[in-house]
């Protein structure tokens, strides 16, 4: 399931995203009207963000820094020099696209290994889809254990590049233990467990 | 390659097992293959088997014994010393590098292992030990 965020306060361009996603299935869309109730939600749940680039209590700049770190689009009125935004009214091309990009899961390599063998395909996929919530499990259980959680987060890679997963995450946490620094990894933790959930679901819907 | 000797994993990731184990069936290397989910299950069948591999998979993250730790053991036994080993890891980490290759290694692989990388050092390592005319 892929979770969107679309922050934007102007009801009628809800209504025409709500409009384009009529019918997308495997998505579950939230909707933040203001920079307050973007505070209140857990950013690291969402795959993709689509966000106005001007809200009522927040301008680009500031909304830019608080997404930094996450697969976020802008959309606005008016197109801003040198920055890649979406311009109003938003396009259904550019959403379907944008939501495409988001799914996570890449089967290249099971496919280029597998050379047309359907039944290693859903081998190594089921596999997978059996190992990545062991290797979440391992994560979450050291996450006071420097050590342990770059075993733990360093393990997971090689899984995440089996089925085309961007391993940025798991990096940022081995980068966290290498400067023995861990006290923001649980954030990180959270977007992985988000990354892995998505990464399964996804891996069912290829096996089905 | 090798002769028939077995080829050692020593690997506790059952994906990375499944994908070595399809690469090796792709490049139609029949030897069998012994696995091993960790450095002391790896050393333990080395001392108990008679035959040794000819050439041993080693990851270099594994509980119990790591692959690092593991080469501290085996290359300094005369036995044991001249088994090629490639090491097959997800890290590109420098340390990690140079202390497997002061420690002897014939090769060094990033996983998910890349098919056409690993043929290349298969081939490699068979005319090596073609040349170097060893045998057990």
């Amino acid at each position: 399931m892929i979770e969107l965020l679309y922050i934007e306060d102007d009801e009628i361009d809800v209504l025409a995203l709500k409009r384009h996603l009529k019918g997308v299935s495997n998505l579950n869309l939230t909707v933040c009207q203001s920079l307050a109730e973007v505070k209140m939600v857990d950013l690291s749940l969402f795959n993709c963000i689509i966000s106005d680039a001007n809200l009522g209590d927040a301008n680009y700049e500031t909304l830019k820094q608080i997404l930094a770190v996450h697969n976020v689009q802008f959309i606005s009125g008016n197109q801003i020099e040198g920055e890649d935004i979406w311009v109003k009214p938003i396009s259904k091309d550019n959403v379907e696209r944008f939501i495409s990009q988001s799914q996570i899961v890449n089967l290249k390599y099971i496919k280029e290994l597998a050379e047309g063998d359907i039944d290693y395909e859903k081998d190594m996929i089921e596999t997978t889809i059996r190992i990545l919530p062991e290797r979440l499990l391992a994560i979450k259980k050291s996450k006071n254990n420097i050590n342990q959680l770059k075993k733990a987060a360093h393990k997971t890679k090689s899984s995440y590049r089996v089925c085309g997963i961007d391993n940025a995450l798991l990096q940022k946490i081995e980068d966290l233990t290498d400067a023995n620094d861990i006290s923001e990894v649980s954030y990180l933790i959270a977007a992985v467990e988000t990354e892995i959930n998505t990464a399964v679901e996804e891996l069912k819907a290829f096996h089905i | 390659m090798l002769s028939n000797n077995p080829i050692l994993l020593l690997e506790d990731d059952i994906v990375d097992v499944m994908a070595i184990k399809r690469a090796l069936t792709q490049l139609n290397i029949s030897n069998p293959l012994v696995v091993k989910e960790n450095g002391e299950e790896g050393l333990d069948y080395l001392k108990t088997h008679e035959e040794l591999p000819g050439i041993i998979f080693l990851d270099i993250n594994m509980p119990k014994m790591n692959g690092i730790e593991f080469l501290t053991e085996i290359k300094p036994n005369e036995r044991f010393a001249q088994i090629p080993v490639v090491i097959l890891t997800t890290s590109n980490d420098q340390q990690d590098k140079l202390a497997t290759f002061a420690k002897g290694i014939s090769g060094y692989m990033i996983k998910p292992v890349d098919y056409s990388q690993f043929k290349k050092m298969l081939q490699t390592i068979a005319e090596y030990w073609k040349l170097s005319e060893h045998s057990y």
